[in-house]
C-alpha cells in the first residue's frame, strides 16, 4: 500500500469509499510540506484544490469584513482575522469549498506550525465523480456530513457565548450524541471539567487522548469538543501564560536585580500580548528620549484571570508598559502601584521583585504608621518616581487611583500624578495613553490603546502648587479630553 | 394543508429544480406534496428522523435548536427556493433543528427516499443534486458563522 492510499484509507472523511477509488485518487494525489507561518490559501481565492492534513497544525481564520486588514504607519496591531478552527487531527479535510460552488476558498489557511498535507486538485476530483459516479455520489454525501458538522459546531459555539457557557454546548453536544457514545467513556467529564479552571488542562487532556485513541464515536465528538473549545484552550493558553509570568517574577533569582527582572517581565508579557488580538495607534507621539510620566485609564481586570494565590496581574498597565513602552525605548518603565495589604502576599511578592514605586491608598500598615505620616508617605512617593524619572526612565501612572469596566471608564482623575511631574526638574512630560477592553476576556474582544499628544503641566496650570488651578485644570479640562479619548480607544477597538 | 404531487411549474418556482432533466423533475413532481401552513406550525423536530426535504416557496421559517429547556432562534429563512431539512440526505438522518413558521408559508415537501430513487437511477445526476444540497449547508454555516462573529457577548443570535 502506498502512503497516499494509506492516509487516504486512514481518514475519516474518506471511510466507507469503495478501495479502487481511493486506489485511483492516490495515484493522483500530491505532497504538500509547508512550514510555520505559509499561507495555504485565502479568503476568497478560487479554490482549485482539496487536502487532507497528514501531520502538524493548520489554523483557518476569517476576515468578518471580507476585507483583509491592513495597517498603517504609526498604528500596530495583532492579527486581524478571527480565529475560526485549529486543524490538528491526521486526516481532516482542508479546503472543502473547492467541491462546493461558488468555488471559493471560505476561510483563509495558515500552517500553525510545520504541517504535511495530502492534496487532491478539484479536477481530479470532479474527473473521477464522473468516471466513477458511485463515487461521486460518495464524495458529496461526505462533504454534506463534514459541512453539516461545521455548521452544527458553529451552531453550538453560538449557543456558548450567548449563555457564556462553553460547558453547556459541550452537554448538549454530548446530550444529542448519546447513543454512540458509550457510558464509560471519559468525554462525558467534560461539561465537568469546564467549570473550573483548575480543571480545564484535564478536558484538554481527555479530548487529546481520545482524538487519536478513542473508537470512532469518541474520536469524532472530541475533534468537535476541540472545535468547539478553542476559545477555551486559547483561554487556558492566556491562564497558564499568566501563572508563569508571575513565577517568574515572584520566583526571580536574588542575583537578578529588578530592573533586570523588569525587562524579562516585558518580554514575557510581550509573547503573551502577541497572542491576542489588539490595535495601538498614536505611537508618532511618543517622545524621545524617555523619562516621561504616561498616564492611562485604569481598567479592572476580568475575573477569570484570578490566579491560585488570588492575585490578578493588572493587564492594561501592563500592555502599555511592554507593547508601547518596551517596545518602542528597549527600557522596562517603573509602575506606579499601591501598596500591598498585609494579606495580599501575591501582589506584594510580584511588586517588590519589580522595584516599582509604591503610593499608599487608604491602608496604613499599624508598624509604619507609627514612623510615617500621610505626608511623609507622599514625599517618599515623589522622591522615589522622581529619582526614575531623572534617571531618564519612564514612569506609568493611572490617576483614577483605582481601576473600572471600560464603559465607566475613565473615573475621576486626581492630582497626585500631575504633583508628581511638578516635583521633577527638568519637567517632564505627561503623555496621555487610553485604553479599552482589557476588563473583557482577551481572547474574545480586541483591546486597544491611543497614545495622545505630550504636554507639560506648566502650559496649562502656572503654579501647580495652587492646589484650585490644578484641579480646574484636571477637572475641567483634561478629564472630559480623557472622557474622549476612551470613547475613541473603544471605536478603535471595534474596528477588530 | 398537504396536495398529492404538485405542478411543475410550481416546482421550477423552486431554483432548486431548475436545470435537472425532465423525467427526474417529474417523478420528484409527482412526490412532492405542498404544504399550506399557519404561523406557529412546527415543520420538523430537532431530533426526529429525517425523513423530508422542504422549500420554501412563500412565508419565512424560523430555525432553532433546543438548548437545555429553551429554543434558541438561530435564524429566519424569508428566501423562495430556501431548502429546508438537508439532514434527509446524511446519516444519522436526524434533523438537527426544529424549523417552525414564522408567518403563514408555503412549502414543497420531497421525501429523501424520493431523491434516493433518483440517485440509484442516475448517479451522475445525483452528484449534481447532492452538490446543489452541499451549497446550501454551506451556506447556512456561512450564516451562522457570521451570526457568531458579529454577535455581542450577549444578546440575541437570530440571524
Amino acid at each position: 500500500m502506498t502512503p497516499e492510499l494509506e492516509t487516504l484509507r486512514a481518514s475519516p472523511f474518506f471511510h466507507g469509499f469503495a478501495v479502487e477509488d481511493l486506489e485511483w485518487l492516490a495515484t493522483r494525489s500530491e505532497w504538500r510540506d509547508v512550514e510555520t507561518g505559509v499561507e495555504l490559501f485565502a479568503q476568497g481565492e478560487p479554490a482549485s484544490s482539496f487536502s487532507l492534513l497528514v501531520s502538524g497544525n493548520v489554523k483557518l481564520s476569517f476576515d468578518v469584513n471580507g476585507s483583509g486588514f491592513a495597517g498603517s504607519g504609526g498604528d500596530r496591531a495583532g492579527s486581524g482575522l478571527d480565529p475560526l478552527q485549529t486543524i490538528s487531527h491526521p486526516g481532516y479535510p482542508i479546503g472543502w469549498s473547492a467541491m462546493i460552488p461558488p468555488y471559493a476558498y471560505r476561510a483563509t489557511a495558515t500552517a500553525a506550525e510545520p504541517a504535511r498535507l495530502l492534496t487532491l486538485e478539484r479536477c481530479a476530483l470532479e474527473e473521477h465523480a464522473e468516471a466513477s459516479p458511485s463515487f461521486g455520489l460518495d464524495l458529496m454525501r461526505a462533504l454534506i456530513t463534514l459541512v453539516g458538522d461545521r455548521l452544527r459546531a458553529t451552531r453550538l459555539r453560538i449557543v456558548a457565548r450567548r449563555y457564556d457557557d462553553d460547558a453547556l454546548a459541550i452537554r448538549e453536544l454530548l446530550e444529542e450524541s448519546g447513543p454512540r457514545l458509550k457510558a464509560g467513556s471519559p468525554l462525558h467529564r467534560l461539561p465537568h471539567y469546564l467549570e473550573s479552571r483548575l480543571t480545564l488542562a484535564d478536558a484538554f487532556h481527555v479530548i487529546d487522548v481520545l482524538k487519536s485513541d478513542g473508537d470512532a464515536a469518541e474520536r469524532e465528538l472530541s475533534a468537535l469538543c476541540e472545535d468547539l473549545l478553542e476559545n477555551v484552550r486559547r483561554e487556558l493558553w492566556l491562564y497558564q501564560s499568566l501563572q508563569r509570568i508571575y513565577d517568574s517574577v515572584a520566583g526571580a533569582s536574588p542575583r537578578l536585580d529588578a530592573r533586570m527582572v523588569r525587562e524579562r517581565n516585558m518580554r514575557e508579557f510581550q509573547e503573551l500580548f502577541r497572542g491576542t488580538r489588539y490595535r495601538i495607534t498614536g505611537l508618532e507621539n511618543l517622545p524621545e528620549p524617555p523619562g516621561h510620566l504616561f498616564v492611562m485609564n485604569h481598567l479592572k481586570n476580568h475575573p477569570e484571570n484570578l490566579l491560585p494565590n488570588k492575585f490578578i496581574l493588572t493587564l492594561d498597565t501592563h500592555f502599555v508598559s511592554s507593547m508601547i513602552l518596551f517596545e518602542r525605548y528597549g527600557q522596562a518603565p517603573v509602575r506606579v502601584i499601591r501598596k500591598s495589604r498585609p494579606d495580599e502576599y501575591g501582589h506584594q511578592s510580584f511588586y517588590d521583585r519589580l522595584g516599582y514605586v509604591y503610593v499608599y491608598s487608604g491602608h496604613v500598615d499599624p508598624i509604619e504608621d507609627s514612623a510615617t505620616s500621610a505626608e511623609s508617605r507622599r514625599r517618599l512617593f515623589l522622591d522615589a518616581a522622581g529619582s526614575y524619572l531623572e534617571a531618564g526612565t519612564n514612569v506609568v501612572i493611572c490617576p483614577e487611583g483605582t481601576s473600572t469596566s471600560t464603559e465607566e471608564s475613565p473615573l475621576r482623575l486626581h492630582p497626585g500624578a500631575f504633583e508628581l511631574a511638578a516635583h521633577v526638574e527638568p519637567e517632564p512630560l505627561i503623555v496621555p495613553i487610553a485604553v479599552a477592553n482589557f476588563d473583557k476576556k482577551l481572547t474574545r474582544v480586541t483591546t486597544s490603546a491611543v497614545v495622545h499628544e505630550p504636554f507639560r503641566l506648566s502650559e496649562s496650570v502656572r503654579d501647580p502648587s495652587d492646589r484650585g488651578a490644578l484641579l480646574e485644570f484636571i477637572n475641567n479640562d483634561l478629564q472630559p479630553r480623557f472622557e474622549a479619548w476612551v470613547e475613541e480607544a473603544v471605536t478603535l477597538a471595534e474596528r477588530g | 394543508m398537504a396536495e398529492r404531487g404538485v405542478e411543475l411549474e410550481r416546482m421550477m418556482e423552486v431554483p432548486f429544480f431548475r436545470g435537472l432533466p425532465q423525467w427526474a423533475l417529474v417523478e420528484l413532481a409527482e412526490q412532492a406534496r405542498e404544504d399550506r401552513l399557519v404561523a406557529g406550525t412546527v415543520i420538523l423536530h430537532q431530533h426526529d428522523a429525517a425523513r423530508d426535504v422542504h422549500f420554501l416557496l412563500h412565508g419565512a421559517v424560523q430555525i432553532l435548536m433546543q438548548v437545555a429547556d429553551k429554543d434558541l432562534l438561530f435564524a429566519v429563512l424569508r428566501e423562495p427556493g430556501q431548502l429546508i431539512g438537508w439532514s434527509a440526505f446524511r446519516p444519522p438522518f436526524r434533523y438537527t433543528t426544529t424549523v417552525r413558521c414564522e408567518e403563514d408559508s408555503a412549502l414543497i415537501r420531497v421525501s429523501g427516499a424520493a431523491f434516493e430513487e433518483i440517485f440509484e437511477r442516475d448517479p451522475p445526476l445525483g452528484y449534481e443534486i447532492l452538490k446543489r444540497v452541499a451549497f446550501s449547508v454551506a451556506e447556512r454555516f456561512e450564516g451562522a458563522r457570521a451570526t457568531l462573529h458579529g454577535m455581542p457577548r450577549r444578546g440575541p443570535v437570530s440571524g
